[in-house]
């Protein structure tokens, strides 16, 4: 089952060489458990932050990042990250590298439960098989069984199907819908993709840059499960484009007209 | 597999390297037809043949094997070791590896004279000189091998629940082992340098036998059992290569991914 997050109040910012950057200021965001929210914003708005953040990877500068009521003091196999890039070990096969989260955490029924998964996302053909040997596709399904095989409470991911090719990402999406309905699991969805994010979320989260803020948000209540081209996504996505181009620092002004709303950058 | 033609299999693996053995050793003939003093191949042939039925030739062959062997070991080891502490720790990585850098350019053999005296002329001291010169250059290159580890296996890693031990010795040692490898086989031929420098500088310091041919021909100027000699050492170390440094290559780069196979992506 899903967990509870909630931020309040965050700001972060990374010492670096010329006296720092700020990466968010004052971000407050309550994510129910089991709820599928998706975040989007122009590139440096601190969406991964936000994820890094919930991860425990680093900690706020000021502010407060709790897991249910617990405050986060670091990471844990409670809140699992999903990578643009596959991020599988290139040395294990799909197998090992399902499993190795499961031994990591010394759970006995390991290899039950990376079969189980493995056939959940359709690979149980390629269990022997390493990451090269797959493609874009099926390396992001190995990563996804990867995470779910976990049982975190909170699923983070950081733009995972943005590499694949449109029919697969297409799939990953309805596949996606169907985990998440079945493990109940919290899932933070980060994206630079408006529709992407209507298709998959409970809400949309929308974000500005220089620094990260919450511009506001738009709420989903569409049947699932739901496909990018479906019109009423598209037609909601324009809605969350028009926030995201409010919070468009750099100043493009191309006219968005209804024609040419399905641009997504 | 691309196998080109109906030619057997072996030819196709083995012939280019007998091709251009068969070349250098016409070669080697033409010359020695040339230069009075070089023995040609049919000269050192019968005087490997006699060395066989003396012993000579498994004698130095077992021996010298012994000796690398040991060394090898020890100084894989601790090199290895070494050198994944460096990785994972700045400190010692900033205090130690501008010396390190400075023993691996510098030829060990110069230690061998030091040696000699303080520890005697024992196949200890030579030993000793071989491993700990060998060592240098592996540890360095398994700290740049660790430092070059992507840094998102890393928080894949991480976020799987690998902390500390566990971190290093399933993700980064694995990571990190193609460079380990190169490091490895560069202080191989270091070590193997350093021990013929011992025998020209002092004799049967090895206890290989490889110094007291190299003292038989230097008083008697036959270099028959010389060449002989030089053949039994390539075909150590001709033996190792292919056995074990480019099998470990080859493995690696298969489970990498960085054979071409022809599979679909």
């Amino acid at each position: 089952m899903g967990a509870r997050v909630g931020l309040e109040s965050v700001t972060q910012s990374f010492a670096n060489g010329d006296g720092g950057r700020v990466a968010l200021v004052d971000v407050s965001l309550d994510i129910a458990a089991g709820e599928f929210v998706s975040i989007v914003g122009p590139s440096g708005c601190g969406k991964s932050t936000l994820l890094d953040l919930i991860a425990g990877h680093t900690r706020p500068t000021a502010g407060r990042v709790a897991l249910e009521d617990a405050d986060v003091r670091g990471p844990g196999p409670d809140r699992i990250m999903v990578f643009q890039e596959h991020a599988l070990f290139p040395w294990l096969s799909v197998a090992d590298n399902v499993a190795f989260g499961l031994r990591n955490s010394g759970r006995s029924d390991a290899d039950a439960t990376v079969a189980m998964w493995l056939a959940k996302v359709g690979l149980t053909d390629a269990a022997a098989m390493h990451p090269h040997q797959l493609s874009g596709g099926m390396r992001q399904r190995a990563a996804l069984a990867r995470a779910f095989a976990m049982r975190p409470e909170v699923l983070l991911m950081d733009e995972p199907f943005s590499a694949l090719d449109a029919p697969s990402r297409d799939r990953l999406h309805v596949e996606l819908q169907e985990l998440w309905r079945e493990t109940g699991t919290t899932i933070v969805f980060v994206t630079h993709n408006v529709r992407e994010a209507v298709a998959l979320g409970d809400r949309v989260v929308v974000m500005s840059s220089g620094p990260g803020r919450i511009m506001g948000e738009v709420r989903v209540k569409l049947p699932r499960p739901r496909v990018v081209e479906s019109e009423r996504v598209v037609a909601l996505a324009q809605e969350a484009r028009r926030l995201l181009d409010a919070a468009d620092q750099l100043g493009i002004t191309a006219p968005r007209t209804a024609e040419d709303s399905h641009v997504s950058i | 597999m691309s196998a080109s033609s109906a030619a057997p299999n072996w030819w196709h693996r083995g012939g280019p390297a007998v091709s251009v053995g068969l070349a250098l050793a016409l070669l080697w003939a033409l010359a020695s037809l040339v230069i009075d003093s070089l023995p040609g191949p049919a000269d050192t042939a019968s005087q490997l043949w006699a060395m066989a039925r003396s012993g000579q030739l498994w004698s130095i062959f077992f021996r010298t094997a012994g000796f690398m062997g040991v060394c090898f070991a020890v100084a894989a080891i601790g090199g290895v070791s070494l050198g994944l502490l460096l990785g994972s720790r700045p400190w010692a990585d900033r205090g130690f590896s501008p010396y390190l850098a400075a023993l691996q350019g510098m030829p060990t053999s110069m230690w061998i004279p030091v040696a000699a005296i303080v520890l005697g002329t024992s196949p200890a001291s030579l030993a000793a000189v071989v491993t700990i010169g060998a060592m240098p250059a592996i540890m360095l290159a398994t700290r740049t091998a660790v430092k070059n580890v992507p840094p998102l296996l890393i928080r894949a890693g991480r976020t799987f629940g690998a902390e500390g031990r566990t971190l290093r010795r399933h993700v980064i040692l694995p990571a990190a082992l193609p460079g380990i490898t190169t490091g490895l086989e560069l202080g191989w031929s270091i070590a193997f340098r350093c021990l013929v420098a011992g025998e020209i500088f002092s004799g049967a310091l090895s206890g290989t036998g490889i110094g007291d041919v190299i003292q038989a021909s230097r008083t008697s100027g036959d270099l028959s059992e010389m060449m002989a000699t030089i053949i039994i050492v390539l075909a150590f170390t001709l033996a190792v290569d292919r056995l074990v440094f480019a099998r470990v290559h080859h493995r690696l780069r298969v489970s990498r991914g960085l054979v071409d196979t022809g599979l679909p992506h």
